[in-house]
């Protein structure tokens, strides 16, 4: 018989509850800090309230990396169901979560075997990885095929973002290689993507939100070109810009599936209100 | 010597004499510009890059060999070379050089030979050659040798035809080129070519050229700033740079640098009865500003403490070499030079991750080695160079011949060009790539500018006297009126083609805050749907820079 394979993660994939639900994926939640409270993302605190916060207390939210013990728990509860997990990951670049991780694998050794990934992504790009390492093990995929289909995402995934302010990147330190777009005189939204880990810049648009948001759609097409993907679209509380974005992209890139997830309080807490994300892979 | 013989000797003498010629003409060579904007500066660039061979010759030992002191002048103009015609003359130069290497002198025919390899050099380095330019004018002196050659007669009558159909030359140029008969003028290169011919023919004649100032003393001194070593804080006599503009009636430059030459150097006066630029190292501002007041109206007072700067300057590189210890010893792989006139548009640039921002533009265009120490202070791998003027691109060019690092320039022909080139902007990019997507990214944006005419003129059926305030787009001469704010609204119903544009504008120097503010609020009611951004950008002259995209 085959191997069992399930799919384990962490709040920072902001895979739509839907998603999680059919593919059979583990969320182990990040912390979200405000002040003395602490919070676990997705369990005790969502987007909207998240957002909410933010705006009415005026106080900016820290995050911290889940315990050992939380993967422990979620191993040890998929070891009675699973011969295997693959507990896949956001960069280790950005956070200590696959360090926690780890630990917790090598707590469980006895019970069951876990393979700790680094996606070396985040938000949505993380949730594709997730998304087809799910898909190949439903299928009945062996090991070797689930690391594949994570690796065929990784290499052919497109990502861009755009934030509204680099403050909040510089301000907790995940701003990566994108540093050169900080201090800038004009107003200038700075357009980002993600390489080998870390935040890169990708090139700084001058204009309104509205048409640097469109400006991603432009990158996504010339980059992705004409094949048919499945794509994801972020926001972090801008819905009405979003849903614009959403009625564009089919006339940027061949939609064959779409995953629409606000951005989570993590990835939020990093990256501010106002982000918004695009990327897509071929079809998974 | 043989009387029909050029050896290093007499090389010199007509190359110091045409130097000293060009100086005596180069306001002239200024005010020849096409448009009748404030940065007509060809004659001071022709004249800079001819002093820049003179010196560089001056310092060959072996004055009598023709080869070797033609050689030093041509590496001299390719340093010094500012502007696209100074540019073009140190290709000249780099031609006559090759032609004639190792000849201890020659003869008319040896001069049809350099002129021959002169020409030809300087029309491979320019990409799609323009005729009615100094490159026509060269290449018919070339041709008047050939046949002068075959007529005979002696060493002075050859040059003299030659000499003679160069200025026939120059003055087809309005015939070759519309926009020079438009404007009525002739192509103000070619001007500085034949003055400079002129001069040479006075020294074979052995006519003295006198000079009011000697081209190698004080006023040059002014214009081409001496680097000071990187680590030495630099030992100065004079401590302030004082530098203003006076506008009055009947000044008298002359008059007014025998005035101000007890008080310091590097003395620069440039201009008419009208108004004049002022520039000086003294010890006593105060002195010179009270002579000044007396005279006319003083604007765009700068007093600069040099001994400060340098060592600010110190201060800063041992910063930046701590600080590079600390994260890195490697350098940067791509640094970014751009010139750029004015303070405020030089802090945009930095803030835009420009590593060193060049003085110049409108007014005083960079020469390659003001360029080439610029590229090399950045300490990077590759280096990028933004000229943002169209005067400054070939001058950028010549950049990568005078050093090892790889070079790249992106053709800029504005500083809104130059700040859609920083857009596109990788760092972590390659060279390549960067060049590519910045040289696209500055073709997509408009160019406008506000500043006021130097003299009457009438083109594009517009008739303007001078002190009219102009508006340009794109380099073209398309509106013309009475106040600054008002041609800027000129300019841009002219510049606006969508709705949603975004309108950049940067106000200068000499436009007061309120003003631009006031300005804005009036186009912000004209363009209700697009987007409009000002800014500070203290450059000279112009009023406005303006861009659409």
């Amino acid at each position: 018989m085959a191997e069992r394979i399930r799919i384990v993660t962490d709040s920072t994939a902001d895979l739509p509850v839907e998603v999680r639900r059919t593919h059979q994926i583990e969320v182990v939640p990040l912390n979200v800090h405000f002040g003395e409270e602490v919070l676990k993302d997705g369990e005790e605190i969502w987007a909207e309230e998240f957002y909410h916060r933010l705006k009415t207390e005026g106080t900016l939210a820290n995050t911290s990396q889940p315990s050992p013990s939380e993967f422990v728990k979620v191993y040890e509860r998929l070891a009675g169901e699973a011969d295997h997990i693959f507990s896949i990951h956001i960069s280790e670049k950005m956070s200590g979560t696959v360090s926690s991780a780890q630990l917790a694998v090598e707590m469980v050794r006895d019970k069951i075997g876990v393979t700790g990934v680094d996606s070396q992504l985040g938000s949505m790009a993380l949730g594709f990885t997730v998304i087809a390492a799910a898909r190949a093990a439903l299928a009945g995929g062996h090991r070797g095929e689930v690391l594949a289909a994570i690796e065929r995402v990784r290499q052919n995934l497109e990502v861009f973002f755009t934030v509204e302010t680099m403050a909040y990147l510089n301000r907790t330190g995940r701003i990566g290689k994108a540093t050169a777009f900080l201090g800038s005189l004009l107003n200038i939204r700075p357009i980002l993507s993600l390489a080998e880990g870390l935040i890169v810049p990708v090139e700084r648009f001058r204009g309104s939100a509205a048409k640097a948001n469109v400006r991603l759609l432009e990158l996504l097409s010339e980059a992705i070109g004409d094949q048919p993907c499945s794509v994801a679209l972020v926001h972090a509380d801008v819905p009405e810009e979003a849903e614009r974005l959403k009625s564009l992209l089919p006339r940027y890139v061949r939609v064959e599936e779409l995953f629409y997830s606000p951005i989570g309080p993590i990835v939020g807490a990093h990256a501010g209100p106002g982000t918004i994300g695009v990327m897509a892979v071929p079809r998974l | 010597m043989r009387a029909d013989l050029v050896d290093g000797q007499r090389v010199w003498q007509m190359l110091s004499a045409g130097t000293t010629l060009l100086h005596e003409h180069k306001e002239e060579g200024d005010a020849l510009n096409v448009f009748p904007v404030p940065d007509g500066d060809t004659g001071t660039n022709m004249y800079l890059t001819f002093l820049a061979a003179l010196r560089e010759a001056e310092k060959v030992a072996a004055k009598f060999h023709l080869g070797r002191v033609v050689e030093a002048a041509a590496q001299g103009a390719l340093m010094g070379a500012r502007g696209n015609s100074g540019v073009i003359v140190s290709q000249l130069f780099r031609g006559f050089a090759k032609a004639v290497a190792g000849a201890e002198g020659i003869d008319r025919r040896g001069l049809v030979a350099g002129l021959q390899g002169a020409v030809n050099m300087a029309y491979q380095a320019v990409r799609k050659p323009v005729e009615g330019t100094i490159l026509t004018v060269a290449r018919e002196a070339a041709k008047a040798a050939e046949a002068a050659l075959r007529r005979g007669g002696n060493l002075v009558e050859f040059w003299e035809e030659v000499c003679a159909h160069a200025a026939l030359a120059l003055a087809k140029t309005p015939e070759m080129l519309p926009i020079l008969a438009q404007a009525g003028v002739v192509d103000a290169g070619g001007k500085g070519l034949v003055v400079f011919m002129e001069g040479t023919l006075r020294a074979l004649k052995g006519e003295e050229v006198v000079a009011a100032v000697s081209p190698t003393g004080t006023i040059a001194g002014a214009s081409i700033p001496v680097a000071p070593g990187e680590d030495e804080p630099i030992d100065l006599t004079y401590r302030y740079c004082t530098e203003f503009l006076l506008r009055g009636r009947n000044l008298n430059p002359e008059q007014i640098k025998v005035d101000l030459a007890p008080h310091g150097d590097c003395l620069m006066v440039v201009g008419d009865e009208k108004m004049v630029k002022i520039h000086l190292h003294t010890n006593n501002p105060g002195l010179i500003l009270d002579y000044a007041v007396r005279l006319g109206e003083m604007s765009e007072i700068q007093i600069n403490n040099m001994v400060e700067q340098s060592q600010q300057r110190l201060e800063r590189l041992k910063q930046a070499r701590s600080a590079e210890a600390e994260t890195t010893s490697e350098p940067k792989e791509i640094g970014i030079v751009a010139v750029a006139m004015g303070d405020g548009l030089a802090q945009i640039f930095r803030s835009l991750g420009v590593d060193e921002v060049v003085e110049g533009g409108q007014t005083m265009n960079p020469s390659a080695e003001d360029l080439l120490r610029s590229v090399e202070r950045v300490a990077a791998k590759q280096v990028l160079i933004l000229p943002n003027n169209g005067n400054v691109i070939m001058t950028a060019g010549q950049v990568s011949e005078l050093t090892e690092l790889p070079v790249a320039v992106a053709p800029s022909k504005s500083i809104p060009q130059g700040i859609a080139a920083l857009m596109a902007f990788n760092p972590s990019a390659s060279l390549e790539e960067n060049l590519m997507n910045m040289t696209r990214a500055l073709e997509e944006v408009k160019t406008g500018e506000v500043t006021y005419a130097v003299r009457a003129s009438n083109l594009n059926g517009l008739a303007i006297k001078e002190g009219d305030i102009i508006g340009l787009v794109e380099d073209e001469l398309v509106a013309a009126g009475q106040k600054p704010t008002e041609v800027l609204q000129q300019i841009l119903d002219r510049m606006v083609d969508k709705e949603d544009a975004l309108i950049s504008i940067y106000y200068g120097r000499d436009v007061e805050e309120e003003e631009a503010r006031e300005a804005l609020a009036t186009l912000v009611d004209r363009f209700p749907a697009a987007e409009i951004e000002l800014y500070y950008g203290g450059q000279p002259l112009y009023y406005y820079i303006v861009s659409v995209e």
